[in-house]
């Protein structure tokens, strides 16, 4: 098919599609990541009890350790103190053995989902009809299934695990605080509402300046990228000083924009410490007193101070966490958008399989627009007899390209029906459909793997080494295979591979004969060719066109004479249709074309044609 | 700045660690001294050291910050200034997407490690040291039982760094894969549909991606073992402490407060050490990142000015070649011992089959590359001799896919001369037959074009470049046709901007279409990078069994379509 988009596809969706900031809330979106969690919950529950066992042998050594101090030391008790130590080193090994398996596990069942994620998405997208992937540029189809996937990576492995140790940390250290003095832990925790406020003002400013962040950076990268790329122009005419001065504009941006997240923490963190600070003040001065009354033991005033780091630290911990979160919503929104999207193509319940086909084709009524209300096809009406060979020719945006998607049911017409013997498309299998049609794209793709997998993308089944080589000679490219080392097994990735435009343009032609279709669609490129290339096409056709029904999209004489009628679309509609000799005779549009394309070729030198 | 940072961290350490001995000495003289008096001057003392370390902390990060972020702007500068001095030739083995990835991400491994992993490397180290001394000047017996822990930890430490390296590296590359693989079948998606192959695809994709999700629990297999190890073994540390200390106070050897004192400074240990093998790692990532930054910076552009480079002197646009050879460095030479002179003023059309050296012969006049032998001269002077931007202003190029900045259509064209008015722009429309398109356009001349902005076809975005061309007035005009295929009436069209951009200049064009040979006053037919035949249409056509050939079969005609326009 032409791979135009369309018509206007450049004026809209321009701007990137940055839909923080306009999302559904996060609990929402999470839910919705849940049953891809489902079948391993299992050991997501393993997980979150192994951590639960991680976070008790953490907080149990101060608390050992104040057992140690007040029993065994103070007390002069050998005995408790040899009891508590080996309790402690036998806390550390169980958090040592749990540790490992929590780790493991909760890395293994992150992954897993995400590896199901990208996996279900990817099929997704395979499943959505080919105006999705129209619309949507390749660049972005591909972030959403590799950079969005690895925002929401560092949420599900690394995040839930640090936002249950530190949150269950967290309220481990309250309660064994208030255990041991309700009165001193009341006190350490009257810097906790300021905590609170700091904590809460700066997950919003930071919010804001690491998003300018990533604006400015992604500025930085699109200055590098377009200078980079035109970097011959640059040289060219001289201006690598202004382009470097650009550069350097937009590379200040970013330093000055990072600069406020630095200031930002720069605030927030030596606060954390400060108030860390005042909490030990306060244990010091109010600890002492009840210490000297007699209320507490030196010991429980060490384990006070020792499980102090342990209640900041959780905190700060978990508003590092904050932006992580914050970027993997952003990611999970654009990934669960293209979830939500609905193939509009897909088989309708009652479809049957489209039988053998003889190959008859009937256009009937066929109104069709990219956008309901602009059509671009109006009012078709068209009969293709099976085996018949016709040809569409017209300008750019007659509707040529549309019209064969339309047969190949890459989209439904607005209005009207397209049939194929009798069968309209849209009750049958689009697989039944896809299996009996090839189409050879204006540019040949190729898949990364060897030629031999590349020529029988289009065979459902098994297909012999000598069925690929007989299509290859076929259409001419004995040549081709003759001169690659490792035959049918060389791989032919997509850049670099020594294969040319006009060598991929011959597999894509090899590889439509071998899927031997019913119906054949063929959309020439629109690069000038010279005489020669033009002959090897012709071979091609020459083996190609007999026996089937054939749609061509034709720029060239050569290939519209080749057919058996030819219909001229005009802005969506046929003003002609018959064999040459006949819009010849007719006068009209066909022949105003012909003539002065002869004009054009003919004329001013001897052996010219 | 580095100093101030460095100082600030010294400070921060050492208000850290006076905390505690100020815990200890009220554990010592109030609680078991029963010295109330002495609670009030240590709650003052301590709240001092509180806020200094508060206002040291802040003048840290914001240091450290400063200095970080100036290192990524610097060397992201520096990255920027050399590769636009770089040759073509660099950028033609180089693609656009690793010199990216060299300039982003690499550039902040480096950035995370010489901003926060070296202060923290620096503040860790400064803690071992202050901690280490304290410890050792409390007492020397325990201090050297505690201190044991320190190369079991290193050992560990880096083990785990040289184990999970090259695992990193190939998870990395399959992460690459995925990304890949992900690419190829969205660009192939209309190949895939016409086939039916959905299923196929996603299973080779899912795969793909499988392989990338084991390799990476390989790693972290290896992470979740050695991380909390790194987390237990300062626990053992401290419980061996807790059992010899708790005995040597009892046995009376050492006090509470001291022994206090000393749990806590050993409890400052714990964090430098877990972090030990984190740094290790970060450390690693900033040197691969750094050698390949450094790769960029290090490259020597093929194409040099002379010491003594002067001005292209005035004349009137000559070019001569003399025994000229070159290659792409690859063996294969492409230009042979070639000799050619175009006058100034004339139009040459280069023709000749594909891989013949018609574009390559033209990037020798711009000094794009060097000639392996022989030399270029503009004007009677060797193009080495010349500073390259006198040259270069000198010569207008327009290639077959002209790249056009996202930015709008008069900037485009304005260039190569940013001061030029916008009479100017327009009359150089006008010249290259782009004002019909142009005024047609949503914003006219405001009209934002190029990878971000309105899609031009490729018969527009060459008549731009003719403009852009033009605009400087150049005395060399090197034109490589496009070959988009085109209706006769814009083939037309075409022509009239060609012969009106010609005049007075001398031009050499690469030529595909047979309505183009028209134009020129002389053809120069190449194969195998020689020459083959010079002369007229007529000449030729008599003389050169070649270019009969080339002229009959080998050159495009109009198609019968209406293309763009």
């Amino acid at each position: 098919m032409s791979t135009s988009r369309g018509p206007a596809a450049h004026l809209r969706a321009r701007p990137e599609d940055d839909m923080e900031g306009m999302e559904r809330p996060p609990s929402r979106k999470l839910r919705k990541l849940l049953p891809f969690f489902a079948p391993y919950r299992g050991r997501a529950l393993l997980t979150v009890l192994l951590m639960l066992v991680v976070t008790a042998t953490g907080l149990a050594g101060p608390a050992l350790a104040q057992v140690a101090i007040d029993h065994g030391i103070r007390a002069g008790d050998e005995g408790t103190l040899v009891a508590a130590v080996v309790l402690f080193l036998a806390a550390g090994g169980v958090g040592l053995v749990a540790g490992y398996w929590q780790s493991y596990l909760s890395s293994w069942v992150g992954e897993r989902v995400l590896l199901d994620l990208r996996t279900a998405l990817f099929r997704h997208m395979m499943r959505l009809e080919l105006g999705y992937h129209e619309r949507v540029p390749t660049g972005r189809s591909v972030s959403r299934l590799t950079s969005d996937i690895e925002a929401l990576d560092s949420l599900v492995t690394e995040g839930a695990t640090s936002l249950i140790i530190n949150g269950l940390t967290f309220v481990g250290v309250v309660a064994i605080l208030f255990a041991y003095d309700w009165q001193l832990a009341l006190m350490a925790f009257a810097i906790f509402p300021l905590l609170a406020v700091g904590t809460g003002a700066f997950r919003v400013t930071s919010a804001r300046a690491y998003r300018r962040t990533r604006e400015k950076v992604a500025e930085v990268m699109s200055v590098l990228q377009e200078t980079l790329s035109g970097m011959k122009v640059v040289q060219g005419y001289g201006r690598q000083k202004p382009a470097r001065e650009a550069f350097r504009r937009a590379n200040d941006e970013y330093r000055e924009a990072n600069m406020q997240t630095v200031r930002l923490s720069g605030l927030y963190f030596p606060g954390i410490e400060l108030l860390s600070g005042i909490g030990l003040l306060l244990i010091l001065w109010f600890g002492s007193n009840r210490v000297l009354d007699g209320d507490i033991s030196i010991g429980v005033m060490v384990a006070f101070i020792g499980y102090l780091s342990s209640f900041f630290d959780p905190i700060q911990q978990l508003s590092q966490l904050y932006s992580t979160f914050q970027s993997a919503m952003a990611a999970l929104e654009k990934v669960l958008g293209v979830l939500e999207t609905e193939p509009t193509l897909g088989d309708a319940p009652d479809a049957v399989e489209l039988p053998p086909m003889r190959g008859a084709i009937d256009l009937t009524g066929v109104t069709f627009g990219y956008r309901p209300d602009r059509p671009v096809i109006h009012d078709v009406d068209l009969h293709i007899g099976a085996g018949e060979t016709v040809a569409l020719v017209g300008a750019t945006g007659a509707g040529k390209s549309t019209l064969a998607k339309l047969i190949a049911r890459f989209y439904d017409p607005t209005d009207g029906t397209v049939a194929i013997d009798g069968h309209d498309l849209r009750t049958v299998t689009q697989a039944s459909l896809r299996d009996q049609l090839a189409i050879v794209p204006q540019e040949g793709h190729l898949f990364a793997g060897t030629l031999r997998e590349n020529l029988a993308f289009g065979c459902p089944g098994d297909i012999t080494d000598a069925r690929l080589v007989s299509a290859l000679e076929a259409v001419g490219g004995d040549e081709l295979l003759a001169g690659l080392p490792e035959g049918l097994d060389t791989e032919v990735t997509e850049r670099g591979s020594g294969l040319s435009a006009g060598q991929r343009q011959l597999v894509a032609f090899a590889r439509a004969l071998a899927a031997d279709p019913r119906l054949l669609i063929l959309d020439e490129a629109t690069s000038s060719v010279d005489v020669r290339t033009e002959q090897r096409i012709e071979q091609a056709m020459e083996a190609l066109l007999p026996g089937r029904t054939a749609v061509l999209i034709a720029h060239r004489l050569s290939t519209i004479r080749r057919a058996d009628r030819i219909v001229v679309l005009d802005q969506g509609r046929i003003v002609e249709q018959g064999s040459h000799e006949e819009l010849m005779d007719l006068g009209g549009r066909y022949a105003g074309l012909y003539g002065d394309w002869e004009q054009a070729t003919t004329g001013w030198a001897a052996g010219t044609a | 700045m580095v100093i101030l940072t460095a100082l600030s961290a010294a400070g921060l350490m050492a208000c850290t660690v006076t905390l505690p001995y100020l815990t200890g000495r009220v554990i010592d003289d109030v609680l078991r001294g029963g010295d109330r008096g002495a609670l009030t001057s240590l709650l003052v003392a301590a709240a001092v050291v509180i806020a200094v370390r508060f206002t040291l902390g802040m003048l840290r990060r914001l240091w450290a910050g400063r200095v970080s972020l100036g290192v990524e702007f610097d060397l992201r500068d520096t990255v920027f200034g050399h590769a636009s001095r770089l040759s073509f030739a660099y950028f033609d083995r180089m693609p656009v997407g690793q010199l990216m990835s060299r300039a982003t991400s690499d550039l902040q491994t480096v950035r995370f490690f010489l901003g926060y992993g070296l202060v923290f490397l620096f503040m860790s180290l400064f803690t071992l040291i202050l901690i280490t001394g304290l410890l050792l000047w409390l007492n020397l017996k325990l201090a050297l039982v505690a201190l044991l822990v320190g190369p079991a930890l290193l050992v560990v430490a880096v083990r785990y760094s040289r184990r999970t390296a090259p695992v990193r590296i190939d998870v990395q590359q399959k992460v690459g894969e995925v990304t890949q693989a992900a690419e190829e079948s969205m660009v192939g998606i209309r190949v895939v549909k016409a086939f039916g192959r959905e299923r196929e695809r996603t299973d080779r994709f899912a795969g793909t991606a499988r392989r990338a999700f084991e390799r990476s629990m390989d790693a972290n297999r290896l992470e979740s073992f050695y991380q909390p190890l790194m987390g237990f073994l300062p626990s053992a540390g401290l419980a061996v402490i807790l059992l010899y200390g708790g005995s040597l106070t009892i046995n009376g050897e050492l006090t509470l407060g001291e022994f206090v004192q000393f749990y806590l400074y050993l409890t400052l240990l714990m964090g430098p050490f877990r972090s030990a093998g984190m740094l290790v790692g970060q450390a690693q990532r900033a040197v691969a990142g750094g050698e390949r930054i450094f790769e960029i910076v290090d490259a020597v552009p093929d194409v040099r000015e002379a010491e003594d480079a002067g001005p292209l002197p005035d004349g009137p646009g000559e070019v001569r070649m003399e025994g000229v050879s070159f290659g792409y460095g690859d063996g294969r030479p492409v230009l042979h011992d070639l000799d050619l002179v175009i006058p100034a003023g004339t139009t040459v059309a280069l023709i000749g089959p594909t891989g013949s050296g018609k574009t390559t012969l033209t990037e020798l006049i711009p000094r794009y590359y060097d000639p392996d032998g022989g030399r270029v001269l503009v004007d009677g002077a060797d193009v080495a001799t010349l500073r390259l931007n006198s040259l270069r202003r000198a010569i207008g190029v327009v290639s077959q896919e002209p790249f056009l900045f996202s930015t709008t259509v008069r900037e485009n064209i304005a260039y190569g001369r940013p001061d030029a008015t916008d009479d100017e722009v327009r009359a150089a429309a006008r010249l290259a037959r782009a004002d019909g398109f142009i005024e047609a356009l949503p914003g006219g001349y405001d009209t934002v074009v190029g990878e971000r902005g309105y899609t031009l076809s490729g018969g527009q975005r060459q008549r731009l470049a003719i403009a852009r061309a033009v605009i400087t007035n150049p005395r060399i005009l090197i034109l490589d046709e496009a070959t988009a295929s085109v209706d006769a009436g814009t083939e037309r069209e075409i022509q009239d901007a060609l012969r009106a951009v010609m005049a007075n200049r001398t031009t050499v064009i690469i030529a595909h279409r047979l309505s183009t040979i028209r134009l020129a006053d002389e053809l120069v037919v190449l194969d195998g990078g020689r020459i083959a035949a010079r002369g007229t249409h007529a000449e030729l056509y008599a003389a050169s069994p070649l270019y009969r050939d080339i002229h009959d079969g080998g050159l495009a005609r109009p198609d019968l379509v209406l293309g763009e326009s």
